[in-house]
């Protein structure tokens, strides 16, 4: 931090001292999670009635109820509306504790409220998803191996299935809009912090809550009804449903109050001068992905929330037999679950788009056709859910209809192909593994948007909908375009949020490992789906046994591309390189700010005169490049170097001029 | 992008106004994910009222929840929102700090009387969540119509209490008018559940309803 800002920020208020309130951290979390989870337990088990059929869903879910209630008591999370009600106000130096000013590595373990701090935890969390996600997807591809293999059995390889899909879903729902939407957003449009400051650090550590909740899943029968939880087979699952569904409840929660969080700061808090043709592609892709979650995870979890009265007390709302309907959690569900797409691929996909310029030393092809794009999508993806229920025989007059939105969706997203295209076509391309991410989410998601074409279509859906295919398609998507993004948005702005360079050479091994390994997977998958092989089976016929094995092999090389991504981001944040404040040349003004930030990132706020996209437009300054450490030539050393001085005033050399 | 330095530094607190309307905009935000719930909740009940599967809307014989129950308990959150708006009114016109005072007080009073009622709704339901798909719906709009009185309580005791050590004034009167759109909010929400629960028998007489 640098001394001005210290000077700004500090006020005579300071004091580390006293109040507990103060010494709470996750230690504190966990231990309140417990004891009020064991408080609920001992009630819920003495004062239920015992011989009732639901008692064990209804202890389960008290206790998950406390825990999470313990959680965010234990992390402080009441603090703020106990003393709004109290009328005692925080002080500039509660506010400058909660922000983590002078705390070190603990405030990462803290309700941290600075927006820097908040990203690097979801980005941590990710990464825990992430992981807990892929190891399930290896033993689901081990089982798989072979025809007959008796590595899981029939119930496991269904839990296992359905919480690989969950765990995975929420992890590519925050895998851009948490670390990125939070660390780099907020300098981006030129503030000082996100608008809420301690709504952002309540969204992370509902999240925090929600992640034990979840994968106690496992732990309690698991969730044998995929990440759907379709009723009614979720209404007779084991108690491991009750972790899904309360994980959803807290995880929707989470998400609104980030989008919120997120789009206010966006509309209210952007730079002088940053007029909305100014605002960078970014910000438009991660506020329509939150801005799509806002009114789409709330109805995910109305399902939940009658999913759960019809497990504890005998609700009715998805059994036929008591004038309920399985359609009506069909179409709360999808009603969420199509939008939810876009909120994960969205954001991915515009990062890339975000990044493309930088690389290619172009302006971005035709930013008005790109927001139209967007734009196009989200209006859109509300009016497509049922494109998923084709073949449950709800509402067949749709079907057509249906069809008609779902394949003009494809009008939008080819848009966005074109910007991207339009914005390496004849660049002078410096070959980064960001830009290598492009290439690659072109080639994934080209198939996977055509095959969502095919699915789209109404006779063909009715033969591939439950097959392996499917699987393929949606991987497709969200795997080799959605995590493909985002794992370039991790290399490209890596740099800005631990200061250190990622290592070029360990990059290129994990993205060639994770590329040709996810297309031997899922190229085999189409390959077996296609003839006929239904999924979420644990058992198959012989005459798919080498798309299997080939699928498996394609996994295990995932699995080593993505354990040396992992190595390479612990290596490179421990001792990676030092990272000069703009290693790409970049002109948008995370890239403005020095490292280490600032804990208010800008000394004084930037004015914005111009678009962010004036790439290669006569400002071309080889010489200015600063060197860092990691060889990191440009492909075409001299037009493609970056033009990091003349094109981004620093915010202090600004001022002393 | 091309960023020049602004002349002098912005000051480091920003105005009233400014957090006001960004505090707003927040607050409507957060209300859309609300409005989404309840949205999904209105729609659920007339999705299935609609559907009448099996004819099981309505079990054989069953009673009914008295429709004027729940119209009681919306007028009493519209009542409890004027009477906000009036002491709001109060403190930005002619900085009446004793009218706040004495607004949100009374408003709560009103809420907390709601939430009474609607705990006394929830045990004198003449049924069980379990012996319809109707019975569910009504325990379960029951149920958020509690958690949002629950809530505005919170808030409501809250407002009282920074009313009374002197927190609001006609030049600080923003979190005032922001409490105000929650308060408008579960108002008229409420309503829409009065009005939903209005709608009992099934239109869909061919299944036996």
């Amino acid at each position: 931090m640098s001394e001005a800002m210290v000077k700004l920020g500090a006020s005579p208020e300071v004091d580390h001292g006293g109040g507990w309130m103060r010494r709470l951290n996750l230690g504190t979390a966990i231990a309140g999670g417990v004891i009020l989870g064991a408080i609920g337990w001992f009630f819920a088990h003495h004062f239920t009635d015992s011989t009732d059929p639901r008692v064990s869903d209804q202890v389960t879910l008290i206790t998950l109820a406390c825990w999470a209630i313990g959680f965010m008591v234990g992390i402080g999370a009441f603090n703020g509306p106990i003393r709004w009600l109290t009328g005692r106000d925080q002080t500039h130096a509660d506010e400058m504790f909660l922000a983590g000013k002078d705390q070190g590595v603990s405030r990462y373990f803290r309700f941290t409220t600075d927006h820097k701090v908040v990203g690097i935890q979801y980005l941590v969390a990710t990464m825990l998803l992430l992981g807990c996600g892929g190891t399930l997807a290896m033993m689901i591809r081990t089982q798989l191996i072979t025809p007959h293999s008796t590595f899981l059995g029939p119930q496991t390889y269904n839990s296992i299935v359905g919480l690989h899909g969950i765990i995975m879903i929420i992890a590519t729902i925050i895998m851009v809009t948490g670390p990125f939407g939070n660390f780099i957003l907020p300098i981006m449009i030129g503030a000082r912090d996100m608008a809420f400051p301690r709504l952002n650090a309540l969204s992370f550590w509902l999240l925090a809550a929600a992640i034990p909740v979840l994968l106690s899943a496992g732990f309690m029968g698991g969730i044998p009804t995929g990440w759907s939880g379709y009723a009614p087979l979720a209404d007779q699952a084991p108690p491991g449903m009750d972790g899904y569904l309360m994980a959803i409840i807290i995880f929707a929660i989470s998400s609104a109050v980030a989008g919120a969080n997120i789009t206010t700061t966006v509309l209210t808090m952007r730079a002088r001068g940053m007029t909305w043709n100014r605002t960078p592609i970014f910000i438009y892709g991660t506020v329509a992905s939150v801005g799509l979650a806002l009114p789409a995870l709330p109805m995910f979890m109305s399902a939940q929330v009658l999913l759960a009265v019809d497990r504890t007390v005998s609700g009715k709302f998805y059994d036929a037999a008591g004038g309920g309907s399985p359609w009506l959690y069909q179409n709360l569900f999808w009603l969420f679950g199509h939008p939810e797409v876009y909120v994960i691929l969205v954001p991915a996909v515009i990062a890339l788009m975000e990044l493309t310029p930088v690389f290619a030393r172009k302006p971005l092809y035709n930013f008005n056709a790109a927001v139209l794009g967007i734009v196009g999508i989200v209006g859109l993806s509300v009016m497509v859910w049922a494109h998923h229920m084709y073949a449950s025989g709800w509402a067949p007059d749709l079907n057509g209809p249906f069809m008609l939105t779902t394949e003009m969706i494809s009008v939008p997203t080819g848009v966005l192909f074109l910007v991207v295209i339009g914005t390496i076509w004849r660049g002078k391309i410096w070959t980064t593994i960001p830009m290598m991410a492009t290439y690659a989410m072109l080639w994934n998601f080209i198939i996977g948007g055509v095959t969502g074409i095919y699915l789209s279509d109404v006779p063909a859906d009715y033969d591939l909908h439950g097959s392996m295919f499917v699987t393929a398609h949606f991987h497709y998507t969200l795997m080799g375009a959605g995590l493909t993004g985002a794992i370039g948005a991790l290399f490209y702005w890596f740099p800005k949020m631990t200061g250190r360079m990622l290592s070029h050479k360990l990059g290129l091994v994990s993205f060639w490992m994770v590329q040709i390994g996810f297309n031997v997977v899922f190229l085999g998958m189409f390959a077996v789906g296609l003839a006929g092989q239904p999924r979420r089976v644990f058992t198959y016929d012989h005459m798919f046994a080498v798309g299997n094995f080939v699928s498996s092999i394609g996994a295990y090389v995932i699995g080593l591309g993505m354990l040396v991504l992992l190595y390479t981001v612990i290596s490179g944040w421990r001792r990676g390189p030092i990272a000069p404040s703009n290693p790409w040349g970049g002109k948008t003004l995370e890239w403005a700010v020095p490292n280490p930030i600032p804990l208010e990132n800008f000394e004084v706020l930037p004015v914005v005169i111009s678009d962010a996209y004036g790439y290669g437009e006569g400002d071309v300054s080889p010489g200015h490049w600063v060197e860092p450490a990691e060889p990191l030539e440009p492909a075409h050393a001299g037009a493609g170097a970056p033009d990091v001085e003349t094109s981004t005033v620093p915010l202090q050399e600004g001022r002393a001029e | 992008m091309t960023a020049v330095t602004a002349g002098e530094p912005v000051p480091h607190h920003e105005n009233l106004e400014t957090v006001f309307r960004r505090q707003r905009t927040g607050v409507v935000l957060l209300l859309v994910a609300d409005v989404a719930f309840v949205g999904s909740l209105v729609f659920s009940y007339f999705y299935l009222r609609g559907l009448n599967t099996e004819g099981g809307w309505l079990a054989k014989d069953m009673s009914i929840a008295p429709i004027w129950e729940g119209w009681a308990l919306a007028g009493g959150l519209v009542v409890s929102a004027a009477v906000y708006y009036w002491g709001q009114v109060g403190l930005t016109r002619d900085n009446n700090v004793r009218q706040l005072k004495t607004a949100t007080a009374l408003a709560t009073f009103v809420v907390l009387l709601d939430a009474v009622g609607q705990v006394a709704q929830l045990v004198s339901l003449p049924f069980g969540v379990q012996d319809s798909s109707y019975a569910s719906e009504m325990y379960v709009i029951a149920g958020a119509g509690l958690f949002h009185l629950l809530l505005a309580l919170f808030i409501g005791v809250g407002m009282w209490n920074r009313s009374r050590i002197g927190k609001y004034s006609a030049s600080d009167p923003f979190q005032v008018r922001i409490v105000g759109i929650w308060w408008t909010w579960i108002a008229i929400a409420a309503v829409v559940t009065a009005f939903t629960t209005s709608f009992v028998a099934s239109p869909n007489h061919i299944v036996g309803g």
